[in-house]
């Protein structure tokens, strides 16, 4: 189920939370959790029912390695230390890696291998599950969180609920153990909240009007341009109307989910802090998706080694995290190179602020924005010549003159594009707006237009981008 | 990496605990603060639904006066009609004049409703739908018909408009536009394509300054490229493409299910209303690529092209017309776009003919067995000329009996190369294939005849005499001009024009 769908506006979301709410104010607290995280699989098995067992056997899987990391003996000291407790923690992550591999991998491998021997080999046409580099990630967190003794799950049914909550589910934002469930036990939150719902609408309709108002239009553009797109204004139009379309497809969904958690009182990291106002490409990740840049710190960076082992060390390690990171975001040369793109970028970086002159902060602001442009053509484009197309149309290569017929076509986008470039740049996001709310009846009547303008755009085709990484 | 940017990582709960009923330490004007912030929370969210209850009120009211598709009434300003034929025909079907619709697929886009109305006598809506399929056509008849404005139907049947609607094909369809309920017409409300597809319309309008009417809505003859070429594209492309399509082939019975459903139940129901249905005319080729890539399509088709007439046949409302062996347009591969899409003029020529009842395409009877086996035999004696771009057929009877020939290949404009194999066994002639000089030697009661793969020319008993064509080798077989030889062999050749582009010849 999709957050900009009627079913999910008008049925689902209203049932679910009256009868979480009522269940808590007559105290059955776990019948309540179990309706939440039923709640959850239904709305993970509402897009194809054919999955749910997958994400059960997951969690299952999941729950029982957790469970054997974090047994205590009476003492209070865990069952398995030393090299048994390593071991079940490499099964544990192993696993998850080849399920993750197999569904979504497996036929990116295949292909490769067969373009790379000319051998000729039939592929598995596996359909990606919803979510599930998500669900997976989160997981694996949780299995070091335990290993490394920061969390302990034995409530089967909180467990659950962790990995299927529905606003994080199928998009995010990643989340630690930490940093949920001890919201789910603390009293208060069991009980209806009119701050947090009024906070939690705001937010909602915010990114509800960012994904399908804002991005939805660009993506028309965006996907016309990136298809056929040569001539020099045409390849700045489509790439531009991608690296804002993007955003505020993402950041607009993850804005719904924080919005929708908050009305279950429960507060999701923020995963965008207005990442196009980065001044380098450093600052730039820690704007943009920034729950999967903290796992990839975390969990790749520095078991990696991070800093501790001297420079040439480290930014091998800052290249490797980003080749994964391309690879998490889709089975493809394309986002391997768009990694190896970020992660040289980062290299460059750091060398150049210790041996490079400074630079006025206009220019380093130009510079990261258009490095992150160019790096989203590879992020977009369905194939190798497509990128290369854009590049060159950009680079001024393919002709300049504009006819009269495709200016009918680029007007739109122009438009659009000069009108958002400046919302990026100067206004606050909707992180920042959600601190200092107040509610009024001002808000009400612009959130009450938005809702119903952004309806508006539901009978458009509209597909969200990034459940398929 | 990042360093930690949990800055607003806090769960909700921190602050709120400091004051929460449990706590006992509490302040009494914070808590006075804590209620009046609760109260305006509360204030807001209620608010807000009364405020999206308004203003959703308001964009139905303005779907209501502004109506983009005139699914409500005629558009009180100049309006601009969608060129999405499935949103737009709704709103013309029920709110404009008219006694006479023009339904089909694409292949009808190019009739002029004056056209059809000064032929058929009547007031002509043209309510096509391109790439549609039979429910959707289906949807647009019964809604005209619904309005009793209707009298006569003019009705193009496109074979593959017959066969199943995947999910997605279904649910394209905007059919809450089409039905009396108004409760489903929220999609229609709560909708900005209409408004931006109007403003788009206008603004194009305004700067090109071009006027939008009936006449030519939807209409591409002027829009298109026609031209052998591009046929002979589309030729090879399809068949290429089109044989991933022969394994899930709709079966006749579902085929034919569609059809009772969908178009024999409305001839049913409306014994009031004329029905023309007539089967529009492909290029020949759009019959050979079916034949050649998807024999059961192909077969079936001309099944259902005498079933059809037969359904169609017991109602008196009824009259069917065939153009599809109307070689004098399926072999002029210069009235077509691609396979099947023909210019406006052939639009017109339909019209007319059906107007004046023509006898030629009329289907009886008596002659509907004899249209399938015309239009078999075209396809059957197809001669392709690719470097050309031209068609033609070649009947042939060799000795009195009809000749079938497993290949059949252009040499020139008047010849055509046939296996020799088969062609001496039917003549009655000896042959000899030397492998040496790439030579084949032809006898017949007296006459010997030698041709080779290299130069056009023939030695007939001694004589070098000029051929259209080499013998050539295609597809492993030898191929030679079948009427070159056939005379040289001493074989009389009686040559007779069937129509444009189909000759027939009669070897004794």
């Amino acid at each position: 189920m999709l957050f900009n769908t009627y079913s999910f506006i008008f049925v689902y979301l209203p049932i679910t939370a009256i009868v979480y709410f009522v269940l808590s104010r007559l105290r059955l607290t776990i019948a309540a959790k179990c309706w939440l995280a039923a709640a959850s699989i239904f709305f993970y098995g509402y897009w194809d029912y054919r999955y749910v067992p997958l994400i059960i056997g997951s969690i299952g899987f999941n729950y029982t390695i957790g469970r054997l990391l974090g047994a205590r003996s009476s003492d209070d000291t865990v069952r398995i230390a030393g090299r048994r407790r390593r071991a079940v923690l490499t099964v544990g992550i192993t696993i998850n890696l080849l399920l993750l591999a197999y569904y979504k991998y497996a036929d990116f491998f295949l292909q490769s291998f067969a373009d790379a021997t000319g051998a000729h080999i039939d592929l598995l046409h596996i359909t990606l599950p919803l979510g599930i580099s998500f669900f997976t990630f989160t997981q694996i967190a949780y299995l070091v969180d335990v290993y490394k003794e920061k969390a302990r799950e034995a409530n089967l049914i909180q467990y659950i609920l962790f990995v299927t909550f529905f606003p994080h589910l199928i998009a995010g934002p990643i989340l630690h153990h930490s940093e949920m469930m001890p919201q789910f036990d603390r009293l208060r939150s069991k009980l209806w909240s009119w701050r947090n719902a009024a906070s939690g609408l705001y937010l909602f309709i915010l990114g509800l009007f960012k994904k399908v108002v804002v991005a939805d239009t660009l993506a028309v553009y965006a996907n016309d341009g990136f298809a056929s797109a040569a001539q020099f204004v045409e390849s700045w139009t489509a790439s531009l109307a991608y690296t804002f379309q993007l955003y505020f497809d993402f950041s607009g969904y993850t804005d719904m989910a924080i919005g929708l958690a908050l009305i279950f009182n429960i507060r999701l990291p923020q995963n965008f802090n207005s990442p196009y106002k980065a001044l380098n490409i450093q600052d730039f990740w820690r704007r943009w998706h920034m729950t999967l840049s903290r796992f990839l710190r975390e969990y790749i960076y520095i078991p990696l080694g991070g800093n501790r082992k001297g420079e040439s060390r480290m930014l091998m390690n800052l290249m490797i995290t980003f080749l994964i990171g391309g690879l998490w975001h889709g089975a493809g040369w394309t986002f391997l190179f768009w990694g190896f793109l970020h992660g040289a970028a980062q290299i460059v970086q750091r060398l150049w602020s210790r041996y490079g002159p400074g630079m006025p902060k206009w220019l380093a602001w130009f510079i990261t924005f258009q490095f992150v442009n160019v790096a989203w053509i590879f992020f977009r484009a369905d194939t190798w010549s497509d990128a290369v197309r854009i590049i060159r149309g950009m680079l001024g290569l393919s002709g300049i003159t504009l006819s009269s017929a495709s200016l009918e076509l680029v007007g739109f986008p122009i438009v659009w594009i000069i009108v958002l470039l400046p919302c990026v740049l100067l206004l606050r996001n909707s992180g920042e707006r959600e601190l200092v709310f107040r509610p009024s009846w001002q808000a009400a009547a612009l959130l009450g237009f938005m809702f119903i303008y952004s309806l508006l755009y539901f009978n458009q085709i509209s597909t969200f981008l990034y459940f398929n990484f | 990496m990042s360093q930690s940017s949990s800055g607003d990582l806090q769960p909700v709960g921190v602050t709120a605990d400091q004051s929460s009923s449990i706590s006992l330490k509490v302040h009494r004007p914070q808590l006075k603060r804590r209620r009046t912030a609760v109260q305006a929370a509360k204030r807001m969210v209620l608010l807000t639904a009364v405020f999206a209850i308004g203003f959703a009120g308001a964009a139905i009211a303005l779907s209501w006066v502004v109506d983009p598709l005139q699914h409500y009434h005629k558009s009180w300003y100049k309006p601009y009609y969608s060129s999405e034929e499935r949103y737009q025909n709704a709103g013309l079907a029920r709110n404009y004049e008219y006694d006479t619709i023009i339904l089909g697929t694409s292949m009808t886009e190019n009739f002029l409703p004056s056209v059809v109305g000064k032929a058929l006598g009547g007031h002509v809506m043209k309510l096509s739908l391109r790439g549609s399929l039979m429910p959707e056509q289906y949807e647009t008849a019964k809604l005209a018909l619904s309005t009793g404005k209707v009298k006569q139907v003019l009705w193009g049947l496109d074979y593959f408009a017959l066969r199943q609607p995947t999910d997605e094909e279904r649910d394209e369809f905007p059919s809450y536009l089409y039905d009396d309920s108004w409760m489903n017409d929220y999609s229609y409300w709560f909708s900005i394509t209409p408004y931006e597809e109007l403003a788009k319309g206008m603004a194009k309008l305004a700067v090109r300054r071009t006027e939008q009417n009936l006449e030519r809505l939807n209409n591409w003859n002027h829009t298109v490229q026609f031209g052998r070429k591009l046929v002979m594209n589309d030729y090879r492309n399809a068949q290429q493409s089109e044989y991933y399509f022969g394994a899930n082939e709709d079966p006749l019975s579902s085929v034919q299910q569609t059809f009772n459903t969908y178009v024999l139940s409305l001839v049913q129901a409306h014994p009031e209303v004329n029905f023309t249905f007539y089967y529009p005319p492909y290029s020949v080729l759009r019959q050979a690529v079916w034949q050649q890539t998807n024999l059961v399509r192909y077969k079936n088709q001309l099944t259902m092209r005498k079933w059809m007439f037969e359904q169609l046949q017991s109602f008196p409302n009824t009259r069917l017309y065939d153009f599809q062996a109307e070689s004098g347009w399926t072999f002029d591969l210069d009235q077509y776009k691609d396979l099947s899409h023909h210019r406006e003029s052939i639009n017109t020529a339909i019209a007319e003919a059906i107007g004046r009842d023509d006898a030629a395409y009329r289907v009886t009877a008596d002659n509907v067995d004899a249209r399938n086996a015309m239009l078999e035999e075209q396809v059957d004696s197809l001669v392709i000329n690719e470097k050309q771009g031209t068609v033609s057929a070649f009947l042939f009877t060799i000795a009195g009996r009809a000749a079938a020939f497993s290949s059949r290949t252009a040499a020139g404009d008047d010849d055509v190369l046939v296996p020799v194999k088969e062609a001496v066994a039917l003549m009655g002639a000896s042959m000899n294939w030397d492998a040496a000089s790439k030579s084949i030697t032809m006898r017949r009661n007296d006459v010997r005849m030698t041709m080779s793969t290299g130069k056009a020319v023939a030695i007939v008993n001694g004589v070098q005499m000029e051929a259209p064509s080499p013998a050539r080798l295609i597809d492993n077989k030898l191929n030679i001009p079948l009427i070159f030889v056939a005379e040289c062999l001493g074989m009389h050749v009686n040559k007779s024009v069937k129509g444009p582009a189909v000759t027939a010849f009669s070897i004794e």
